[in-house]
């Protein structure tokens, strides 16, 4: 029996740590929950179920047992609840979410993170576009003109290119090592041609507008690069369906979901 | 089986559950939102319930079985709680706008 007990008590400690491990790495909290909820309570079942085979004792097996139900029962539902509690509080799905089944039955409030409170910022002192060749680049950059001219604000047009997105090939076989590297150079070149077409079309519009703009082309992961413009007096406006691989790519993004920042303002994102 | 080995069974279990509890913290400390933080708490709970039932293997005490139905019933109690706070967006302090 303390044989049986002993492998209980291990493998219920090693799905423990598994479903904490899903805790930390899985990608939105709706996944999160799953790893909690369903892993946590095979884990703490086995251990408490392992210790009563170990004791072996009458008493033990009956309180193990009792526990192991009750978690079995309370558990499920205390999952659904704060599933709930979250999507209706506003919690953002995985980007690569395909379904979202609840869309039209529950209501979602505001993402509640860090709590916005330099959203009641002072005036709009800059308009910062990120551009990103795409069908809406058009329309992001009228906005963002638009914007300036109401705020008299100094329009900035920066371009980004998700170079950490763009060399990232996946898995390359053994021996495609050269043909990977000319891909990724073929990818990082056609995207600089598409930013350096995106700025020329800004430069023209804020030239035509006769604002006080700036422009600048930076190569990195769009969220920081875009993050370090977010002060209180800074609009930044995007358009949704293009990502900063420029087009060389086709991604679909959820712009706005991908470039939420707590605090200040939030992200404009044309249609 | 022997005492050497049922040692090392309860401090191989007793490390794998820590490092789960520092998974768990890691999430309570990085959020992003409340839900994800009483998720954690959720898993920390349960956690603790393993815990205990190993508590009760180390120590021979067969009274460390009856923390674990505590902390059990505990834990859903306050995941169920901070369930309906976040529903109603009372958990943050301040105006909401």
């Amino acid at each position: 029996m303390s044989w049986i007990g002993a492998v209980l008590v291990l493998a219920g400690s090693a799905i423990c740590l598994v479903a904490a491990l899903g805790v930390v790495r899985l990608p939105d909290f709706f996944m999160r929950m799953h790893a909690a909820t369903k892993a946590g309570v095979a884990g703490s079942g086995l251990v408490l179920l392992g210790v009563a085979a170990i004791d072996g004792d009458a008493s033990t097996w009956a309180k193990a047992i009792v526990a192991v139900g009750f978690l079995l029962l309370t558990t499920p539902v205390a999952g659904h609840l704060i599933g709930r509690a979250g999507y209706v509080s506003g919690v953002p799905l995985w980007r690569g979410t395909r379904e979202d089944a609840l869309a039209e039955v529950l209501g979602r409030g505001d993402f509640d993170t860090e709590v916005p409170q330099a959203a009641q910022a002072g005036a709009v002192r800059r308009v910062v576009v990120g551009l990103a060749a795409g069908p809406g680049l058009d329309r992001a950059i009228e906005e963002a003109v638009r914007l300036a001219q109401a705020h008299g604000a100094e329009l900035c047009g920066v371009a980004v290119i998700d170079v950490p997105r763009l060399l990232n090939v996946g898995p390359v076989p053994i021996g495609a090592g050269w043909h990977a590297q000319q891909m990724r150079q073929r990818r990082v070149q056609q995207a600089r041609t598409a930013a350096a077409d995106a700025m020329q079309q800004f430069e023209a519009t804020a030239v035509r507008a006769r604002l006080a703009w700036s422009a600048q082309l930076v190569e990195g992961r769009p969220r920081k690069v875009l993050g370090a413009f977010c002060d209180d007096g800074t609009h930044i406006v995007v358009a949704a369906g293009a990502w900063f691989d420029q087009g060389v790519l086709g991604l679909q993004v959820d712009v706005a979901g991908r470039l939420a920042w707590a605090g200040a303002r939030p992200v404009r994102v044309v249609r | 089986m022997s005492d050497e080995l049922s040692l090392a069974v309860v401090v191989t279990a007793a490390v794998l559950l820590g490092a789960a509890v520092l998974a768990a913290a890691v999430r309570i400390v990085r959020g992003p939102s409340s839900a994800d933080r009483v998720i954690a708490l959720d898993m920390l709970g349960l956690l603790g319930v393993a815990a205990a039932g190993l508590a009760a293997l180390a120590s021979s005490t067969a009274a460390f079985m009856d923390i674990a139905l505590g902390v059990a019933l505990v834990g859903f109690l306050v995941t169920v709680a901070f369930a309906g706070f976040i529903a109603r967006g009372t958990v943050t302090t301040g105006e909401r706008p």
